[in-house]
């Protein structure tokens, strides 16, 4: 070993998983100091992945340890699991296994999930987000940030420039002096320390899933008074919200369709925003597809683009949770899951430049519930590593 | 077509000698330079010993008939190449790896570099933990006690 210079051993360290980087630094001082040193862990975190990293995440019990709730009778034992479409970059403790011929999970949760299980989930630079948790999947660690009084809400989001994940809280009007509002807290900090963001308006409810694009927080909230569509910014590294009211684009689709409580002859799912090579974008589904891609947030200005499915699948309310889909950052397509004949779960890949759309079945050896995944675009994360945190 | 080939013979440290075409020399960015810049017949690489250098000119050998195949069905795809690639790395010895990799970064063979890592990592990656490691690779630890307890200990997710 003595031949491999220190960085010829980086080259090798690069190509391990986040895992087992953690025992590479406890083999001896010389690898222990390469793997400390903050610019190793920046190229681990920049350096080129060419292959697909999809990340399929779903809810599962664990039926050596079944836990109910007294009252309700419902599973409280259920984690959020995750396969991967390439090997070795998630940790054990929250793994499902991979296999070349697709996507597996052991046998032990391949019961099907109750229709309780909520899923959605958020993936914002590599780390998760769902209910009050935050996890890290690529080192395994999760966390509880407890709700604040009358949260309704909260998204992630990534400031790249000082490299720090933020939650933002929306907090409902109250009973006595509390008014409602914004609350921002940084990920790593004590789970109490919760700042206050001046705001005019008091938060809507999301009518979709958020987005992290570029240091930017996006969602849309519908107004049921007025009957309009508002996109609101999040600025994470200033800790600024910004509402814009939405004149154009889908704005009128989304306030014709969306109907409350959502009626299945309206919206067959709802509106989802994606981040389609770093736009912003409004997928609606309303027999076909309707993409929106907004070119330009300060004047608003919207792309519009239409496609099917291929014949013999389907992608209904069940099979499409809110952020089920996602974008492929090397290709830019967009992948969604569809349901074809037999209940067989598909991936189909959409390219809106070429309007070429493609699909692949998956899932053969197991059945999911419909709601109790999503699929992601996954970028592994040493955030919670060593270092990161002080 | 034929007759046209230049050969070029490479001598290694332990003055072993190989005599290759001129499309194999040119895998490496650090032979094609030095054919380039002095056009004797004979190069003399100091670094590498024959044994290695024999690796060397029988993966670029191999690979070097891939390109200029081009999109020939006949002789390597990009499946069989992979498949030899394979087998290439299964029997070798890790010492070897690693004179491999020394070898191929100073030779600038970026594919042989990327293939040798590669297989270190895999080979780290299938250890369960630190200690593994220590014995697959032969590396002995210069870490206390101690200091292992405090480094392991750091390993941990900690909040607030």
């Amino acid at each position: 070993m003595d031949q491999i210079c220190n960085e010829l051993l980086e080259l090798i360290f690069l190509r391990s998983s986040p895992n087992t980087l953690k025992n590479l630094r406890v083999v001896c001082k010389q690898w222990g100091s390469i793997i400390d040193d903050p610019i190793f862990i920046k190229n681990y975190e920049r350096r080129p992945i060419n292959r697909p990293r999809l990340l399929l995440g779903f809810w599962a019990h664990d039926n050596r340890y079944e836990k109910r709730d007294l009252w309700s009778g419902a599973r409280e034992d259920r984690q959020l699991h995750f396969c991967a479409s390439t090997p070795m970059f998630l940790h054990p403790s929250n793994t499902a296994f991979f296999s070349p011929r697709g996507l597996h999970a052991p046998l032990e949760f391949a019961s099907r999930q109750p229709r309780d299980v909520q899923v959605s989930y958020y993936c914002v630079e590599g780390l998760i987000s769902h209910g009050s948790k935050i996890q890290n999947p690529s080192l395994g660690w999760s966390v509880d940030i407890p709700r604040i009084d009358s949260e309704y809400g909260r998204v992630l989001g990534f400031d790249p420039i000082n490299e720090q994940y933020k939650l933002l809280a929306l907090r409902r009007v109250g009973i006595g002096s509390n008014g409602g509002g914004y609350q921002v807290l940084t990920v790593g900090e004590a789970s109490d320390k919760w700042r206050i963001i001046e705001s005019e308006s008091t938060p809507e409810f999301p009518m979709t899933n958020s987005i992290c694009i570029d240091g930017f927080v996006y969602y849309i909230t519908l107004s049921y008074s007025t009957q309009t569509c508002s996109l609101v910014r999040f600025d994470v590294s200033k800790e600024k919200v910004d509402i814009f009211k939405m004149k154009d684009g889908p704005s009128a689709d989304l306030v014709r369709d969306w109907d409350y409580p959502p009626s299945p002859n309206r919206f067959l799912v709802a509106p989802l925003l994606l981040d389609l090579k770093g736009k912003l974008s409004v997928v609606i589904n309303n027999r076909m597809f309707c993409v929106w891609v907004l070119e330009d947030p300060t004047i608003q200005s919207w792309s519009e683009f239409t496609f099917s499915l291929p014949r013999g699948l389907y992608y209904h309310a069940r099979t499409a949770n809110v952020g089920a889909s996602c974008v492929d950052k090397n290709t830019g397509e967009i992948i969604l899951i569809a349901e074809g004949h037999g209940w067989y779960k598909h991936m189909v890949f959409v390219n809106l430049e070429t309007n070429a759309v493609r699909s692949t079945r998956i899932m053969d050896e197991f059945s999911l519930d419909n709601e109790s995944f999503a699929i992601r675009d996954y970028k592994e994360c040493l955030f919670g590593w060593r270092g990161r945190l002080n | 077509m034929e007759n046209e080939k230049k050969m070029i013979t490479l001598k290694s440290s332990d003055d072993v000698t190989f005599e290759v075409e001129e499309a194999v020399v040119l895998e490496s960015q650090f032979l094609s330079h030095l054919v380039q810049d002095c056009p004797a017949p004979e190069h003399k690489i100091k670094e590498v010993t024959g044994k290695i250098l024999s690796k060397v000119v029988e993966y670029c050998e191999k690979h070097v008939v891939v390109v200029v195949d081009g999109g020939d069905s006949s002789s390597s795809s990009g499946d069989d190449l992979k498949k030899w690639d394979d087998k290439f790395i299964k029997e070798m010895d890790l010492s070897t790896v690693y004179d491999l990799i020394a070898a191929a970064n100073y030779l600038n063979i970026q594919a042989l570099l990327d293939l040798m890592c590669q297989r270190v990592a895999d080979v780290i990656t299938a250890c369960k933990d630190h200690k593994e490691i220590r014995e697959t690779l032969g590396i002995v630890s210069d870490y206390t006690a101690e200091e292992e307890a405090e480094v392991l200990k750091e390993n941990e997710w900690a909040f607030d």
